[in-house]
């Protein structure tokens, strides 16, 4: 039997967080349905027997329509594949989601509670599980109860494994597949973690989240992948099925963020070769952050606007974030027996002194601004990074 | 810090130039553009570097600027100072980028100290600041004094202007940024971000783009709620539709059950029908010969026979045409009798033409052979009279094998010689007239430097004793200036002490006089006391004094030493230069090198000139010889071809002129060819014209033999009438015309009979078609005669009734099956098995009944496909949740930033006001009465005191109203405003020795406006700084130099 798994897909995501301008995210969302689109394609070419979809399929209730109208369209695409899909945290399975209020085709099927529900799909019986809101028990496998007849089983939901808990979970379902000590379970889906990442269960059953396939904010760089999945369908009295999972990259990481250290630069050229290296060797358009820190020359400050239209041409969306202060020996000028060295003498003390790192970072910038106005110099106005 | 020497390795104009500096004043002067801004910029780049900032490897400028102009591969050089404590260091750099390098040595002990100063990370050394105490900005800024003039301040505020500068320097040390400027440009910032509420700016319009997006928000979620229930709604409507379609499922069913039991009665009525159709069927059968008989056919067949009647009747009367012809040709063949059997044979046109040809071609031939005897006498004619013009020219092929080209040769050859020559000869002019140019711009330096070939050796060592004297005259003048000033000390405190002891000693003879004559006893004790006092300064100024004539010695030593240095003393080498100088008239060594460095290369290009004429002037003597024995040579060729050469001048013409007569020979040569060409082309014509005529006569005889023949052939006589061969042929055709009228009047009968016969043919054939038509017409039907045609027409009329009966049986049989067939229905009945109960009600009633639930539904469908379309119309008329989300997130931030921003700018604001009014509080009054002070020297006491305000604001007062003046410039005169901003400026360096090392002043030439009273006095004002400020005063001015001279200072001449 061949399956496809995949997970947290997040459609209609939301990259306010992110800082993400309303273009590039509805470009974003776009490119999030692409990949859905992707992986139902090879579900057809594969001849795949099912396609799992363990969790937060969509970006919580406030989904669009037309991409309810996308997925109703390319589940029906795919049609007879039955498509199981267990609600997450953020998509649950409430009386007005989605998944309740609207009509869906009849290869789709949703489990919609915290109970145990069976789905044969063959001779292979699917149990799953789903959010019906944000409470659920904290091992759902505790109240499991395989049928007599069923001498395979998957199981699927999203859920975070026990393994990977660290202190106090408050925030979703906790599952331990280890204690599914029974030869028939072949494999166990989960979704919640944005990377493919398989859980060692000892003798359990083979059980993968299948991650992400699309990074969702700055820093979450690298490839994402979904799960092909092939079960080898044997007697009861051969034992254990034999589980192959292969994941498959669907994308090489939509973000991409870096932080660089402009001290030792003198032109904007300069600042330009150092950042489009790390730009393009990433073949898809991104979406950068690059955070600049360190010492910065006053007439490079004036270059930044040009500096910004050279790097945003090769990506999507570009955050050049300023966290630089102006090049100068602060503790020098602070000696200078003048208004301007009184002023930064004072200035260096409040820094010193300042509570926070914010406090820091605004005295740094009076400090800047200060030593520029001094010298009649023009420092470009922070209005916001990446616009 | 005193600067005690520089060495520019290469920096800017200068290269291995060594500059001593005097500790105290020191003034260089030199012209415009002579390196006195580049010294001064060495300084400052020895002591802090070319860098931008302390952070960062980046070069200022200057870098660029400063680089040597002439490489000597060194860029950098050394530079000597020393601390107010003594201590003296060395700065070695290199500002080469590449090799960037920069050390610091004890001078001392000349121990590398370069480890002792921090280093920072763009690898610049911090001994400057920590030595000076300020930075290069600073330095550059306020320990360089220039001059200022009105001109620059402006006319009405130049002390705003001079306030600005010192404002700038108090709150920057720089040459322009104040807390003012800084203070205006932040205010601009924050009116920018529109922090004070403007409408306008980007803060108050982003905040208002967030309101609208959160009331848009607020709407869209409303909004969306709505769309939910609108969703749950469709839900149901579907439901229900489901539920119709059901119920119409079951009326459809009831349906069905009644069409099958009405299909059952349907079979039952046509089976029998089916029945009676097969009975008639079999009648039909046994009439199906006649089936296929048309009885419309029957007229057809009876017109037919009918044609077929008249045909026969026709035939016969043309054979009974045919036989009276017939007998009528059979008699006219006897009357002829066998006349007519032998037919004539016309004369053979061939022979005929033939001859007439061969005739009229022997006539041409024959008139052909004349001409073209007469064309072959002319062209034997010319060939005579050409051959004699060629016996009378020059034989031009034995001299070369094109002589055209050879002789054109020859002339060119001759004019490349005269060329050649006369080249050869310019340039020997030339050169020998720019070797006389050589020798004589060579003339007086020879005069110079003759006998003197190690002139260089002597410079040299010229000019080391020369740096060997200015050192002696530096160290005399700095001994005699030390001595005069404690001469000078001595000189004051023993004019004191002479009167003090004669004062004493006096009162000690009148105390002493008193106790004598009065006897008072207590003036013994003052008495003593004053003139032992007395007695005491009267020996102090006798040590004085002494001392004073010893110094005086010493100083006059010292004068002495001083004069008596002399460059060249005891050196005779020496005072050759010293003898080259005074006769060349040049004041100093480097440019007398430099005239010895002309007239070195002057003798070198001198030496290449001769020794290129030499080599000239025998390239032009062989030039010369070449030409007569050419034009020799040439004469005797020329002779050959029949011309003489006058001269060198007639050499091309004589070539042009045989030229000429070559080609009129080649043209003779050419026309005996072309004559003897035609000759032989009219000879061989001849030839060829009489063969034809011979060729022509045996043809012509050929022809009158065949004729001959013919004739006799055909039975008429030959050549026996003597006539000739046309006269025969013409005889031969009368006789051929009169047996033809004979034969055409046989051939008119056979014609018409022929005529008779194709017609009967015709008559017959058309006879045949009409029988083989009638027999055709029956054939289909098996009958050969009329009657069996009737017969059979009779049976055709009965089968044909049988037929229409069966069709009517057959058409009500399919209107009862309707669109079925009689065995899919029979099929239909017997699949649907035993039947249901037979429901209620008509096929109708049900049929009604699913229209009704049909129209319901498609009812309910249209309001779920109008809810449907709502939905979407009204999802689609709203903004994505998230889209608007984002577009918040975005304004916040962009808010957030430039609030940041807006305060960042106001805290920098409020925290520069408020140091710069403490600094400038604290700085104005030490300046202002370190200025006033300064002023009053300058001024020689008319302006006495400078105010500076809390703003530095500039006020001074003015002596005739004895009232601080606002604007001092309005009453002031420009000179005066000069050196109330030199004050000021000498003031401020003074305030930055409070807490430090003394700092070098570097003066540009600042005392433009100075009359020489006040150049003067200000010239002794600034020698009094040099107690902790030594001053470097660039000039270029005479007058400046005269006024240094008197206060002791050192000059450097650049």
């Amino acid at each position: 039997m061949k399956i496809i798994h995949t997970a947290d897909i997040s459609l209609d995501r939301c990259y306010a967080e992110q800082g993400l301008p309303a273009a590039t995210g509805r470009e974003n969302r776009a490119h999030l349905r692409a990949c859905l689109e992707n992986i139902l394609e090879r579900a057809q070419t594969w001849s795949a027997d099912a396609v799992l979809i363990t969790g937060n399929l969509l970006n919580g209730e406030s989904v669009e329509r037309d991409t309810i109208a996308f997925l109703r369209n390319v589940f029906e695409t795919v049609s007879p594949i039955p498509i199981l899909i267990s609600p997450g945290r953020h998509d649950p399975y409430t009386p007005t989601s989605p998944y309740a209020t609207e009509l869906w085709p009849e290869n789709v099927h949703f489990f919609t509670g915290p109970e145990w529900e069976r789905v044969a799909l063959g001779t292979i019986s699917v149990y799953g599980f789903g959010h019906a809101d944000r409470s659920l028990p904290k091992n759902p496998f505790e109240a499991l109860h395989i049928a007599d007849g069923d001498h395979t089983c998957i199981f699927m939901g999203p859920a975070l494994a026990a393994s990977l808990v660290k202190g106090e979970y408050t925030t979703g379902a906790v599952v331990d597949p280890a204690v599914l000590d029974d030869p028939r379970v072949a494999y166990v889906a989960l979704g919640h973690l944005a990377r493919a990442t398989e859980i060692d269960t000892g003798s359990g059953p083979v059980t993968w989240y299948a991650g992400a396939p699309e990074g969702a904010r700055f820093g979450d760089t690298g490839p994402h992948h979904y799960l092909e999945i092939t079960i080898a369908d044997t007697a009861p009295e051969m034992g254990a099925p034999t589980v192959d999972v292969c994941p498959i990259v669907t994308s090489e990481g939509r973000f991409f963020e870096m932080t660089l250290d402009c001290t030792d630069l003198d032109s904007g050229q300069a600042l330009l070769d150092a950042i489009r290296p790390h730009l393009t060797a990433h073949k898809d358009r991104q979406c950068a952050r690059v955070v600049l820190e360190g010492a910065l020359l006053p007439a490079i400050y004036n270059e930044m606007t040009s500096i910004r239209e050279a790097l945003a041409e090769d990506l999507l969306y570009l955050d050049l974030v300023d966290r630089c202060f102006v090049a100068e020996n602060y503790t020098a000028l602070a000696e200078q027996k003048t208004s301007l060295g009184a002023f930064v003498a004072r200035i260096n003390q409040e820094i010193d002194d300042a509570p926070d790192e914010n406090r820091r970072a605004a005295l740094c910038r009076s400090r800047d601004l200060a030593l520029c106005g001094y010298r009649g110099q023009h420092l470009p106005i922070r209005s916001s990074q990446g616009d | 810090m005193r600067i005690r020497s520089i060495t520019m390795r290469g920096y800017g104009r200068f290269t291995d130039r060594e500059i001593h500096f005097a500790p105290g004043l020191q003034i260089v002067m030199g012209p415009n553009e002579r390196g006195k801004s580049t010294i001064r910029s060495f300084i400052a780049d020895m002591i802090y570097g070319q860098k931008v900032n302390d952070t960062q490897r980046v070069f200022e400028e200057s870098n660029e600027l400063r680089k040597p102009w002439e490489g000597n591969g060194h860029y950098g050089g050394s530079l000597v100072y020393e601390l107010d404590d003594g201590r003296t260091f060395e700065v070695v750099r290199n500002f080469d980028r590449h090799h960037e390098n920069v050390q610091i040595f004890d001078h001392a002990t000349g121990e590398e100290i370069t480890g002792n100063f921090k280093r920072f990370r763009n690898r610049e050394l911090d001994f400057g600041r920590q030595h000076l105490g300020l930075s290069k900005d600073v330095f550059l800024n306020t320990a360089t004094i220039s001059h200022v003039t009105l001109d620059e301040l402006g006319d009405r505020d130049a002390l705003d202007e001079i306030r600005d500068k010192l404002l700038a320097l108090t709150d920057t040390g720089g040459g322009s940024g104040t807390v003012d400027c800084a203070m205006r440009l932040l205010s601009e910032r924050v009116a920018a971000i529109g922090m004070s509420g403007a409408t306008s700016k980007p803060l108050a319009q982003a905040h208002r783009s967030l309101r609208a997006l959160e009331t848009e928000y607020r709407e869209v979620v409303e909004r969306r709620e709505a769309l939910v229930n609108m969703a749950l709604e469709r839900r149901a409507l579907v439901e229900r539709c489901r539920t119709l379609r059901e119920e119409r499922a079951a009326r459809e069913a009831a349906l069905k059950t009644l069409e099958q039991h009405e299909d059952r009665e349907r079979l039952d009525e046509a089976l029998a029908m089916q029945e009676q159709i097969d009975e008639v069927t079999r009648q039909c059968l046994a009439l199906s010969h006649a089936r296929d008989v048309s009885v419309e056919r029957d007229r057809e067949i009876r017109a037919a026979h009918d044609a077929l009647r008249a045909a026969e009747r026709q035939l016969e009367n043309t054979l009974a045409q045919k036989e009276s012809l017939d007998e009528r040709l059979r008699q006219e063949t006897g009357t002829e009798g066998g006349a007519s059997a032998q037919a004539a044979s016309e004369f053979p046109v061939r022979i005929e033409k033939e001859l007439n040809e061969t005739l009229a071609n022997r006539a041409q031939l024959g008139e052909r052979i004349a001409e073209t005897e007469a064309l072959v006498q002319t062209a034997r004619d010319r060939m005579d009279e050409v051959r004699q013009q060629i016996e009378d020219m020059p034989d031009f092929s034995r001299l070369a094998a094109d002589p055209v080209e050879w002789l054109s040769q020859l002339a060119s050859s001759f004019s490349v010689a005269l060329r050649a020559r006369d080249e050869e000869c310019t340039l020997r002019a030339s050169l020998r007239e720019e070797v006389t140019a050589l020798e004589k711009k060579n003339r007086e330096s020879r005069k110079l430097f003759e006998g003197h070939d190690d002139f260089s050796e002597l410079a040299r060592e010229y000019a080391l004793q020369l740096r060997l004297h200015d050192s002696q005259k530096e160290q005399h003048a700095s001994t005699l200036h030390s001595l005069q000033g404690t001469y000078a000390e001595l000189q004051g405190e023993a004019r004191a002490f002479l009167p003090i002891g004669g004062a004493c000693v006096t009162v000690a003879l009148v105390t002493g006089g008193a106790h004598f004559f009065s006897d008072l006893g207590g003036m013994v004790v003052p008495m003593g006391v004053a003139g032992l006092v007395g007695l005491i300064f009267v020996a102090m100024w006798a040590t004085h004094r002494s001392h004073m004539r010893r110094l005086n010695d010493r100083i006059e030593d010292a004068r002495e030493a001083l004069s008596s240095v002399s460059k060249s003393a005891g050196n005779p080498s020496l005072k050759v230069i010293d003898d080259m100088l005074r006769d060349s008239r040049l004041d100093s060594i480097r440019e007398l090198e430099a005239v010895h460095d002309q007239y070195r290369n002057v003798e070198m290009e001198l030496k290449l000139r001769r020794e290129r004429l030499a080599s000239q002037e025998e390239k032009a003597r062989e030039a010369e010889e070449r030409i007569p024995l050419l034009l020799e040579r040439f004469r005797e060729t020329f002779t050959k071809a029949g011309e003489e050469i006058a001269g060198e001048g007639d050499v091309q013409d004589a070539a042009g002129r045989a030229i000429a007569r070559y080609q009129e020979y080649r043209e003779t040569k050419r026309r005996a060819n072309t004559n003897r060409s035609v000759l032989e082309r009219h000879e061989t014509e001849l030839a060829r014209l009489k063969t034809l005529a011979q060729k022509s006569d045996l043809a012509l005889a050929e022809l009158e033999e065949e004729t001959r023949t013919f004739i006799a052939d055909q039975g008429l006589p030959g050549d026996a009438t003597g006539k000739n061969t046309i006269e025969m042929i013409a005889d031969y055709r009368s006789a051929m015309t009169r047996k033809r009228e004979v034969q055409g009047r046989h051939e008119l009968l056979e014609e018409s009979l022929r005529d008779l016969q194709r017609q009967l043919e015709r008559e017959q054939s058309e006879r045949d078609e009409r029988a083989t038509e009638w027999k055709g017409l029956l054939r289909p039907f098996n009958v050969d005669s009329m009657e069996g045609w009737e017969a059979l027409l009779a049976e055709a009329k009965i089968y044909q009734d049988g037929t229409v009966r069966r069709r009517s049986l057959e058409s009500d049989l399919r209107e009862l099956l309707g669109p079925d067939s009689l065995a899919a229905l029979q099929a239909r009945v017997e699949s649907a098995g035993p039947l249901a109960e037979r429901p209620e009600g008509t096929r109708d009633a049900l049929r009604e009944a699913i229209n009704d639930l049909n129209e319901r539904l498609e009812e309910e469908t249209n309001q779920e496909h109008a809810l449907h379309v709502r939905l979407t119309e009204q999802s689609t008329s709203i903004r994505p949740l998230c889209e608007l989300e984002e577009e918040q997130a975005v304004l916040h931030r962009k808010i957030r930033a430039l609030e940041a921003e807006g305060e960042a700018t106001s805290y920098a604001m409020a925290l520069m006001e408020d140091v710069a009014r403490d600094t400038h509080a604290y700085v104005a009054p030490r300046l202002a009465e370190e200025a006033s002070a300064l002023l009053a020297k300058i001024t020689d006491g008319a302006y006495d005191e400078i105010s500076l305000g809390r703003d530095l604001s500039i006020r001074v007062r003015i002596p005739e109203t004895q009232h601080l003046q606002d604007a001092p410039e309005k009453s002031l005169s420009q000179g005066t405003v000069d050196q109330i901003y030199l004050a000021l400026r000498l003031a401020f360096v003074q305030s930055l020795n409070e807490s430090g090392e003394g700092i070098p002043m570097l003066l540009d030439d600042p005392f433009a406006n100075y009359d020489d009273s006040r150049l003067a006095t200000t010239m002794a004002l600034v020698s009094g700084l040099v107690g902790r400020n030594q001053v470097i005063l660039f000039t270029c001015r005479d007058d400046v130099v005269a006024a240094g001279e008197a206060q002791s200072a050192s000059i450097i001449r650049l």
